[in-house]
């Protein structure tokens, strides 16, 4: 990859809040205080300040409720002579089950595939970026992206349930109530998104050029 | 603008503030905070799963994996999570993972089965598992000792180890109409079930444990009588039919009953498992006890046909015993058939024959037997309804009946007999048939013939008679009623004498009747007319 140039290697940063470029001091003299923007007053950055600490904190925390979100139920239907609990897994295997096969593989991969694969690239993103890198740079931005983009799609299981929590409330004949999973895993894709906007992008290229 | 010598030389410079910054991050609390809700969840889901135990079952049906729950008195406390074929491949293995809290619960003493709809005559149950399926219902009891594996019942216990009360045994010949959970009632209140029917290992008789709750039990005292109180109790015998019944429930079911002898009230309370005869009816386990039977021998010539075992043996209208077994023997010294009737006779029903102090040896008895029968003590078969046929032994004194040697010493003593009633009867119709028989029938009859050969005769002669009068009177008749017409017609024409005559005498008898009302009205007015006469006054004549 031929190196580019980049404002910060040239000692520019630009305020993210109102695009004023500036020039950054040098790092001797700027260690251990934060710079302000002249204009607006905003604080600035070069790049995301802590970028890999804190989306690892983010994708540990992740990791941490992905558990619980997989192994609890996150569903609890009550109808008449039917009382049960589903978990994520369980509930792909009945609609699997009842032929549904569409549904099944959208909510696999809306609710299993889209979060472990998040999971593992933003990890292996994070690893090589520490490592600082040259592998398939361009590859790796791609890859950002992707996750970035798909990763809000994780929420399509935590917003049916919480239709179908409000929707299905027929008493004494059906009913239907959110489980502790379900927060779970609502806490796993937020903390994920948190994750994946925490980490800068420019630091692979940083590194590795 | 000026082209920098530096790009960006232009630009301002940024503004530097000082800033303390901790060493970690502050977004490290974030997995912190993870952390210790993970730890929570997972503490929290150990604590909230019990022990897994295993139920052995003959069948499975109804249970799923997963979604059958087991319940202690409706509370749930596990769920079923696998449901395999035992090695022995005759029974069904029941996993269940059970809740934290339940782990004391599951000890040695506890019964588990699994609940249905059950429908039997005494009422139905589990009605709730036709909607949400079967369960696993479980039952504690009294036990400390903790167990994993268990034996499931194939019927609900009929108890719950919880029921105050006490069990009680019960003997009887044969089960009848009962089966476990019959209820038991004491002054037809239902206070007890039967919780178990075991055969006897001798396999003569069964044994019926009986639980009657508290407080009930105390009225179980040492004397207190079970009775059979299945369905309709219905009983043919010589003294007409019974008929006994308790509730609709038990008709349906089979129950029992029991009761105590009113005179009993220094009774003590019976200990649990202390054990009882089962009688057949009421009648039955109400009586005093008999104490021992002695065996008498009647020797009957006439048939016995509606006399059966357990028939009454009456002495002046009192039970003292019953027909034990009935025979047939050839007596070769006389070369004619008997009827050997071997009886029980309970002495201790008839109260003065015995002295107290406990029964006399037989011996004894036989010897007053033996003067009994000398002062005419026979035996006698009676029928004790011509609707059913059914006989009865009365025992009764004959004086007149010719004598007969006692024999006191054989063992069953035979006691003698002289002909029943109905052989009695059965005698006078014979002979009233025989008289029938000597009649001289076939005279009478020719005799009928002849007085039926000149009845005809005589009714020829009558016909005779009959012709003629149809021949020669007939006619003249007629013509005689001819003639009255004729006149009759004569009479009323208007113009006939008789008619204007008639009319002129109706005329003069309307004036003379006028003329008495006149009279009439004037002495009303003028009574003193009848003395003095008619008055002159004009005046008072009243006009016309």
């Amino acid at each position: 990859m031929k190196p580019c140039a980049s404002a910060k290697s040239r000692g520019f940063v630009s305020c993210h809040v109102c695009g004023l470029l500036s020039r950054e001091p040098s790092h001797r003299t700027t260690a251990g205080a934060v710079t302000r923007c002249r204009r607006c007053g905003a604080r600035l950055h070069a790049r995301k300040p802590e970028s890999l600490a804190r989306s690892l904190a983010f994708l540990i925390a992740a990791a941490v409720f992905y558990v619980p979100a997989n192994v609890l139920p996150i569903l609890h239907t009550t109808a008449v002579g039917y009382d049960e609990s589903d978990t994520i897994f369980s509930g792909i295997v009945a609609l699997w089950s009842g032929r549904s096969w569409p549904l099944a593989i959208l909510v696999f991969i809306a609710s299993i595939l889209v979060p472990t694969l998040k999971f593992l690239v933003l990890g292996f993103l994070l690893w090589s970026t520490h490592r600082a890198s040259r592998w398939a740079l361009y590859d790796r931005t791609m890859l950002y992206r992707v996750i970035d983009f798909i990763g809000r799609w994780s929420m399509l299981d935590v917003f049916v349930v919480a239709l179908m929590v409000t929707l299905v409330q027929f008493r004494g004949l059906a009913s239907i109530h959110p489980e502790s999973g379900a927060l779970a895993f609502a806490l796993v894709v937020i903390l994920m998104m948190y994750a994946a906007q925490a980490f800068d992008p420019r630091l692979m290229w940083d590194r590795g050029t | 603008v000026s082209t920098p010598q530096e790009p960006g030389a232009e630009l301002p410079a940024t503004a530097a503030h000082r800033l303390h910054r901790s060493r970690i991050p502050l977004v490290w609390i974030v997995p912190a905070v993870a952390a210790l809700i993970g730890l929570w969840l997972a503490v929290h889901a150990v604590l909230a799963h019990g022990p897994t135990v295993t139920v052995t079952f003959l069948d499975a049906e109804g249970l799923e994996a997963g979604k059958t729950r087991l319940r202690c008195q409706s509370v749930e406390i596990g769920m079923v999570k696998a449901i395999t074929l035992a090695p022995d491949r005759r029974t069904v293995n029941v996993t269940i993972a059970t809740s934290g809290f339940a782990a004391p619960f599951f000890v040695s003493s506890a019964r588990f089965w699994i609940v249905r709809p059950r429908l039997a005559a005494t009422g139905i149950s589990g009605l709730g598992t036709l909607f949400s399926g079967a369960f696993v219902a479980m039952d504690i009891g009294n036990s400390k000792k903790p167990a994993r594996h268990f034996t499931g019942l194939e019927s609900p216990p009929v108890v719950a180890s919880e029921t105050a009360g006490r069990e009680f045994l019960l003997q009887s010949a044969d089960v009848g109409s009962l089966n476990v959970s019959a209820p038991a009632y004491f002054r037809r209140i239902p206070v007890g079930r039967i919780t178990s029917i075991d055969l006897n290992p001798d396999g003569r008789g069964v044994t019926f444990r009986v639980f009657i709750d508290a407080p009930y039990d105390k009225f179980v005292t040492t004397d207190s009588r079970f009775w059979h109180a299945s369905g309709i109790d219905v009983e043919l015998n010589s003294e007409g039919v019974h008929l006994q019944t308790q509730s609709v429930a038990a008709i349906l079911a089979g129950g029992i009953a029991f009761e105590s002898p009113t005179n009993s009230d220094t009774a003590a309370r019976a200990s649990e498992d202390f054990r009882f005869t089962l009688w057949s009816n009421r009648f039955m386990a109400m009586m005093p006890p008999d104490g021992p039977g002695e065996a008498y021998v009647l020797y009957f010539k006439e048939s016995l046909r509606g006399l059966s075992p357990g028939a009454v043996v009456d002495f002046g209208g009192i039970p003292i015993g019953e027909v034990a077994a009935l025979n047939v023997a050839f007596d070769r010294r006389v070369g004619e058939f008997v009827f050997p009737v071997r009886v029980t006779i309970y002495p201790a029903r008839l109260e003065s024959r015995y002295l107290p102090g406990g029964p006399r040896p037989d011996a004894e008895s036989h010897a007053l037997v033996a003067r009994l029968i000398a002062r005419g003590l026979r035996a006698q078969l009676r029928s004790a309804s011509l609707v059913t046929g059914q006989l009865y032994i009365a025992l009764d004194f004959f004086p007149h009946t010719p004598a007969v040697a006692a024999h006191p010493e054989l063992t069953p003593m035979p006691l003698p007999t002289v002909p029943g009633d109905l052989d009695e009867l059965k005698r006078s119709l014979t002979s009233v048939a025989e008289k029938l028989d000597g009649l001289p029938l076939e005279k009478m009859a020719h005799d009928a013939d002849a007085a039926l050969a000149s009845l005809n005769t005589a009714l020829g002669t009558t016909n005779t008679v009959l012709g003629r009068i149809n021949s020669d009177v007939v006619p003249e008749a007629r013509s005689t009623l001819v003639q009255a017409r004729e006149g009759l017609q004569g009479a009323l024409n208007p113009d006939a004498r008789l008619q204007s005559d008639l009319h002129s005498t109706l005329t003069s008898v309307t004036r003379a009747a006028d003329s008495i009302r006149v009279l009439v009205d004037y002495l009303d007015s003028h009574p003193e007319a009848l003395l003095r006469g008619k008055s002159k006054d004009p005046e008072t004549v009243p006009p016309r």
